[in-house]
């Protein structure tokens, strides 16, 4: 009877112990708002930036390897007459490091592209070996960078615009080298949303006919291009926008559960 | 009869895939499947232009630097580490505070079981001081006009990231009800500041 006790016990207090260890990291608290809290929110975080050199490489030396809209950079030409390339990467710097470990796997040698409606927008590349080199881009000018996200220390940007988008186009190529290793990814063109009330006119409205563009090369990028309502701004003469690119979604900046 | 005719499918499956497989013998050797990067990259050629450098709300005792940061590649607004859920971030997409538009400022409610910079955000209210200091040696003092909590999934993009006739500040952070099972708020909280002397 005794021994059985014991065994009770052991189980309580394994279950006891699991329980603990499957408490959720945050300090979540039940799912009902309450009033605000009273902990203090004093400062002490004053991270500041360390490094202190300008960087605005601003001398493409591109030379377009065809005529699809793409051009590719080399570093011993100079050539003028197509700017669709980004500055030569500058080498990394080793320095003081802003960011503690991050927890999640992130995925190396990827990038993405988002073109707001005012014609500017930003190429994302998460390089983990340094600054990316070598990006070529379609449609659109390098206005600078590469400079690193402040927050995450993979993803490098170049702000970029709009040059010579064919109207309706909704995405683009571009390509970079990461450690050596070739990387593509896509630029999204942020187009007008339609109007919410549709329907019924008379006229005849060109809607969602689409058609790809065709490539005058064949390793030309493909583009996306997909016929819009004739009263949609494209990229090149849309009025500028103040918030170049507006982020997906809402903000994500509370992870603990503490504070409602 | 039955096997030869699923071995002629997958026969037939697999031309076809190969045949509708991208690229050409002539295209450049495609990279290696990217492998996910487990540790952090240091920060060693951040934004240096133009930029906000800190932010300084007296009423909830928040003070923090900048960071300068962009979007995701999926798009999604980049955000200090939930390690240093202390450190506020200007997003670099948006007008330098000053200038005319809506400069974004964010910051976490709280992240690694602590309080955030932001942890009182809701607290403000209107005629609230907002402190900016700029990188041009600019000190700026914003006055909070409303504060609004809105749900994430309907996020108010046009009145928060849409155009301004003068130098207005968003600071955001998240709010309402904590969703458990995606470890994340349900709202945002944003506060609408505008220039003092605008």
């Amino acid at each position: 009877m005794g021994r059985t006790l014991n065994r009770v016990a052991g189980v309580v207090s394994a279950a006891a112990l699991a329980t603990f260890a499957a408490t959720p990291a945050a300090l979540a608290d039940d799912e009902t708002p309450t009033s605000s809290p009273e902990t203090s929110t004093s400062t002490s975080e004053t991270s500041t930036t360390s490094s202190s050199s300008a960087t605005t490489s601003d001398t493409p030396t591109t030379v377009p390897s065809s005529t699809s809209g793409i051009a590719t950079a080399t570093p011993s030409e100079v050539k003028t007459t197509d700017k669709r390339v980004a500055p030569k990467a500058e080498p990394e710097l080793k320095g003081d490091t802003q960011e503690p470990p991050k927890d999640e796997p992130q995925q190396d040698n990827v990038g993405h592209g988002f073109v707001g409606l005012g014609g500017e927008g930003v190429l994302v590349i998460a390089c983990a070996a340094g600054a990316p080199g070598n990006v070529a881009t379609q449609y659109l000018d390098v206005t600078s960078g590469p400079d690193q996200d402040g927050a995450n220390g993979l993803l490098w940007n170049y702000t970029v615009r709009v040059a010579d988008l064919p109207a309706g186009t909704t995405t683009g190529k571009f390509s970079w080298t990461c450690a050596g290793v070739e990387g593509n990814g896509v630029v999204e063109f942020e187009q007008e949303q339609p109007p919410t009330t549709s329907t019924t006119t008379a006229t005849s409205s060109t809607t969602t006919a689409t058609s790809s563009s065709a490539s005058p090369s064949s390793t030309a990028p493909v583009t996306t291009a997909t016929s819009v309502p004739a009263t949609t701004p494209s990229g090149n003469a849309a009025p500028k926008a103040q918030v170049k690119v507006a982020p997906k979604g809402g903000v994500e900046t509370g992870f603990g559960g503490m504070a409602w | 009869m039955t096997v030869r005719r699923v071995s002629v499918a997958v026969a037939a499956l697999t031309v076809a895939l190969t045949s509708a497989g991208c690229g050409s013998a002539a295209d450049p050797k495609p990279a290696a499947a990217p492998a996910p990067v487990t540790s952090s990259i240091p920060v060693t050629k951040p934004f240096k232009g133009l930029r906000p450098t800190s932010v300084k709300i007296p009423k909830i005792g928040a003070e923090s630097s900048l960071l300068a940061v962009a979007v995701n590649t999926d798009g999604s607004i980049s955000v200090p580490s939930v390690h240093t859920p202390m450190q506020a971030a200007w997003y670099k997409l948006s007008p330098v505070p000053g200038d005319v538009g809506p400069a974004i400022v964010l910051g976490h409610v709280d992240g690694d079981k602590k309080p955030g910079i932001f942890y009182k955000l809701k607290d403000l209210a209107p005629g609230d001081e907002v402190d900016i200091d700029r990188s041009d040696g600019r000190k700026l003092k914003f006055v909070v006009d409303r504060v609004t909590q809105v749900p994430k999934d309907t996020f108010p993009r046009e009145a928060v990231y849409g155009n301004s006739d003068r130098p207005e500040l968003r600071l955001i952070t998240c709010g309402g009800v904590f969703d458990h099972a995606e470890h994340s708020y349900k709202d945002n909280i944003v506060v609408y500041a505008n220039l003092a002397d605008a």
